[in-house]
């Protein structure tokens, strides 16, 4: 049935019978409320605190719809309907703030025994609110059913506010009187804001239909002015969640205090009572909003700053403190290292000092002595050799005579390679025709190669005519004697030595690199052909030992190949010059 | 986690949920589809027969005029006027049809002096009858 003196709403909700605060008193309030029980609960949706007060919003929200769709709308079926969920929220709203309560004062969820007495107090309003005994019908001429509401009804409208308010009451003094300074703060701020909306919300709304009913007031209208308790819940509970960091939120003052602008503005786009008024407000409302969102921006980053300047401070001050203990600290370590520094060089230069004493006088105890044992065996062999002595007494002395010249040959190898290697061998350096000392070398290998039956082959590069080699001549004919020596003996009966000489001009000016390869045919097969040129003490191997030691003095280069199979390649390479420079 | 255990520790929100939601049900079916509720109203009333309620025609009570406080069965008002009262003769009275009607005049006793009539206002209308009062569930 339509309310017949009133008219129908536009949009579901406005209308022209409005009164002029009804808009203003209620959309605000329910969206406040549910964008803020949002946000709790958004923020930390597992917590029971968070849950508990979103279920207290949207509890409360719904009933400002409720009742504000009971203002506007004239269809007595869906009033009815909506009518039956008032007392529900009356009763879920009181009861839920009591188990708030608990929760944020203890700590905890409450026991079983507290849920089922908050059930008991709750399931029979619910059960009951949509049947005869509590809505029996509706006054089409008022548009209400204040005359049908039963006894259960209007008695729950002031129980449930004054039972949540009193139980909240003893539960608040009971903890604070225990409670630390901290928590006592929290206490009367969630106190004071729970209670003034329990206060304001039931005990205004209760008066205003009591007034109503009794026909001292036309309409229930002062009910508005309770919806306000709940701003001022808001209010206590953004200082809450501000100072106290309340429902695990984190939220600056900034913020709070720009929302709360946006939203009062908002209330005043509402006012119904002149366009212009709303107009006005709605463009200082976006005006604000954008303004409001600039300033959260850098006042949140100015927080964010200050935190970090507060981290770095602390950090610095940390330093500070600790600076001459940790320089105190670096510098005793840095000492430390210097002395053993200094203590590992001057032993270093110790032991290099006693390997030099040493190598010299093994120079002198070795060379003194075989040189004389090998000047005795050639006299003795000289004068011998006249005396009538057996074969076999002749073939001993002969061997004895060799082996002390080999032992003279290889101690004085050891004894240059030892030289070479601590910088010790002095060069004599000059300009040497290689060609020419390769030719005389020859000469003097002349058995070995007519023994072995090899052929010689000696080639000179256009190149190299008339490029010296810049070397210590004794020294350089050691060497190529000891490679071509060691060519022809590894060589198989028959098979060809050959030295290739060329010179390549250097990046400096008149200098040149001279480039010396002697290859042969090897009659044994060639293992680790790197092992031949590094060699080893044994006497294997020692010559080109010897030969790398002497190029290697002369800030040269030695290599070896097996550029074909079966063939091995060693390289020189050392200083060279044309013979017009003068050296 | 336990299902025994998830139910103990969320219990109380869940059977209020369930129970809202089936008062809900029950709700609609009641005031949406079955109209299980009665309508108060303001029926006509002549003074110089009844004792009628005195309403004001605004805030100031210029003008007066008179009723009776009648309520009616949704369903059977539905029946005689559809939704909109005005100008419905069945509106005003309590017919034989009617499941649960009751027509209240003003009580001086009750109500008060001032807000009814004092019936000594005579009006000469031959079809005004008075119903007696239905009360019958």
């Amino acid at each position: 049935m339509l309310c017949y003196l009133f008219s129908n709403p536009v949009y579901f909700l406005f209308s022209s019978d409005a009164p002029a605060l009804l808009y203003y008193s209620h959309i605000p309030t329910a969206i406040i409320a549910l964008i803020v029980g949002f946000f709790v609960f958004w923020k930390d949706r597992y917590s029971l605190i968070n849950r508990l007060l979103f279920a207290i919003f949207a509890c409360f929200s719904f009933y400002v719809i409720s009742n504000l769709i009971l203002w506007t709308n004239v269809h007595s079926d869906f009033m009815l309907f909506v009518w039956s969920f008032l007392r529900i929220s009356f009763a879920l709203i009181s009861i839920l703030s009591v188990y708030l309560i608990y929760v944020f004062l203890e700590k905890r969820d409450v026991s079983l025994l507290l849920k089922g007495i908050f059930l008991t107090l709750t399931v029979p309003i619910i059960i009951l609110s949509p049947t005869p005994v509590n809505l029996g019908g509706f006054d089409i001429t008022n548009c209400d059913a204040f005359m049908f509401e039963g006894p259960l009804f209007q008695f729950s409208r002031v129980f449930f506010g004054a039972l949540a308010m009193l139980w909240i009451a003893v539960l608040l003094i009971r903890k604070y009187r225990t409670a630390e300074v901290d928590l006592r703060k929290q206490i009367v701020l969630m106190g004071a804001g729970i209670e003034l909306f329990l206060f304001s919300f039931f005990l205004v709304t209760f008066l205003a239909a009591y007034l109503t009913d009794m026909g001292i007031l036309s309409d229930s209208r002062l009910e508005y002015y309770g919806l306000f308790g709940m701003d001022i819940f808001i209010f206590y509970l953004s200082i809450l969640i501000v100072r106290f960091k309340a429902f695990n939120v984190k939220l600056i003052g900034t913020q709070a205090l720009v929302w709360a602008l946006w939203a009062l503005v908002f209330g005043l786009s509402l006012l119904n009572d002149l366009p212009t008024i709303r107009f006005i407000s709605g463009t200082t409302l976006i005006l604000l909003i954008i303004f409001g969102i600039a300033l959260i921006r850098s006042v949140k980053e100015e927080v964010a700053r200050r935190a970090k300047l507060q981290t770095l401070s602390a950090e610095l001050q940390d330093l500070n403190d600790h600076l001459q203990e940790k320089i105190d600290s670096q510098t005793a370590d840095i000492h430390r290292a210097y002395e053993t520094e200094k203590r590992s060089r001057e032993e270093l230069e110790s032991l290099g000092k006693a390997k030099d004493s040493f190598i010299i006088d093994t120079e002198k105890h070795l060379r003194e002595p075989l040189t004389a044992i090998e000047q005795g065996f050639s006299t003795l062999g000289t004068k011998l050799s006249d005396t009538a002595l057996s074969d076999v007494a002749h073939g001993a002395f002969r061997d004895m005579a060799e082996n002390a010249s080999r032992l003279q040959k290889l101690v004085n190898e050891f004894l240059d390679i030892s030289q070479l290697a601590v910088g010790k061998g002095i060069l004599a350096i000059v300009q040497v025709d290689v060609p020419v000392l390769l030719s005389d070398i020859l000469r003097k290998l002349a058995p070995e190669t007519f023994a072995k039956n090899l052929s010689l082959r000696m080639t000179v590069e256009d190149s190299a005519k008339h490029v010296f080699a810049l070397v210590d001549k004794l020294k350089f004919t050691q060497a190529l004697s000891e490679v071509v020596g060691n060519a022809m003996k590894h060589s198989k009966e028959g098979g060809t030595v050959s030295i290739h000489i060329s010179a390549k001009p250097h990046s400096i000016e008149h200098a040149f690199i001279y480039h010396i390869e002697v290859t042969n045919e090897t009659k044994t097969p060639v293992g680790d052909i790197g092992k031949l040129v590094e060699g080893s003490a044994t006497g294997a191997g020692v010559g080109l030992a010897l030969v790398r030691e002497i190029v290697r003095a002369h800030d040269g280069y030695i290599g070896i190949e097996e550029r074909e199979p079966g063939h091995i390649t060693i390289f020189l390479e050392v200083k060279g010059v044309k013979e017009t420079v003068i050296s | 986690m336990d299902i025994k255990q998830n139910f103990r520790d969320h219990f109380f929100s869940y059977t209020i949920v369930v129970l809202i939601l089936m008062v809900g049900i029950f709700s609609y079916y009641r005031f949406m589809i079955k109209q299980d509720y009665l309508v108060a109203y303001e029926g006509t009333c002549d003074p110089a027969i009844e004792t009628c309620f005195i309403g004001c025609e605004n805030d100031e009570c210029t003008a007066e005029y008179y009723y009776s406080q009648m309520v009616k069965y949704a369903p059977d008002l539905y029946e005689e006027c559809g939704e909109d009262i005005n100008d419905c003769e069945s509106a005003n009275v309590c017919l034989s049809s009617d499941r649960d009607c009751s027509v209240t005049y003003c009580d001086p006793a009750v109500d008060g002096d001032d807000a009814c009539t004092t019936g000594t206002d005579t009006q000469n209308e031959d079809d005004t009858e008075e119903q007696p009062s239905q009360n019958d569930e």
